[in-house]
């Protein structure tokens, strides 16, 4: 195995948890988020000579993945399929305590486009700051803050059509 | 329903998607098709292979000090 194969393997290993996480959120099915993660690593690869520093090299893979999400018109396909036919959103697991939200960020997610989708990722789970989410996907922090307004509405709508109010 | 989602100004959206996003974090993830040292040599394979693919349809990622800065 060549320098740098057994790193890039413990990399493999202590990333794929929080790429798998965000890659569900971002496009909300296990096997299109899987291949998700595995175009990630692929591009961490391609680049992996520059990238030896552990903290490099998952930095690098964060803005891949959202890069790559927001570039890559099947998972804008995918989407668009899933808001056609909602009814075919997978079951929320039973095994954990994702029914305590009762499919409510699904639903919320499954509304908004893709760069919509990632601002709400980036903003609301990783807690990035506008100027941080505007880096990752490579815009304006007046574009991220628009498209925020934006897909809050949207947010506020779904919860809003969640009855008990 | 929490209180905050009754009132649903901008703060009170902000504070339930983050609670929802953590609530969803704490999930177990499913089961992935291969382990992480399976994974690991696909990812070898295919980043060395030239052929464009389906899977290569976009442009390979910047690195963090090639990202556009905002004027």
């Amino acid at each position: 195995m060549a320098p740098g194969q057994d790193q890039f393997s413990a990399f493999v290993a202590a990333a794929r948890p929080g790429l798998r996480r965000t890659a569900l959120f971002l496009i909300g099915e296990q096997h299109a988020a899987e291949d998700l993660v595995q175009e990630t690593l692929i591009a961490v690869y391609q680049r992996w000579d520059q990238l030896r520093a552990p903290d490099a090299a998952s930095g690098y893979a964060h803005h891949a993945m959202f890069r790559i999400f927001i570039s890559d018109r099947r998972h804008v396909r995918w989407r668009r399929e899933t808001l056609r036919a909602p009814a075919d959103l997978p079951d929320p697991p039973t095994d954990g305590g994702y029914h305590d939200t009762d499919g409510l960020l699904e639903q919320v997610l499954a509304t908004l486009p893709p760069r919509q989708r990632a601002i709400l990722v980036l903003r609301y789970y990783h807690d990035q700051s506008v100027a941080d989410t505007a880096k990752t996907l490579g815009c304006t922090s007046a574009t991220v803050r628009s498209q925020t307004t934006r897909a809050l509405r949207a947010a506020r709508k779904v919860l809003l059509g969640s009855g008990s109010h | 329903m929490p209180r905050e989602r009754c009132s649903l100004d901008r703060e009170a959206i902000e504070r339930e998607l983050r609670r929802l996003f953590h609530l969803a974090a704490d999930t177990p993830l499913p089961a992935p098709d291969l382990d992480d040292e399976e994974l690991a040599e696909y990812v070898r394979k295919h980043a060395s292979d030239p052929t464009p693919t389906e899977h290569a349809t976009h442009e390979r990622p910047a690195l963090p000090h090639e990202y556009p800065t905002e004027s």
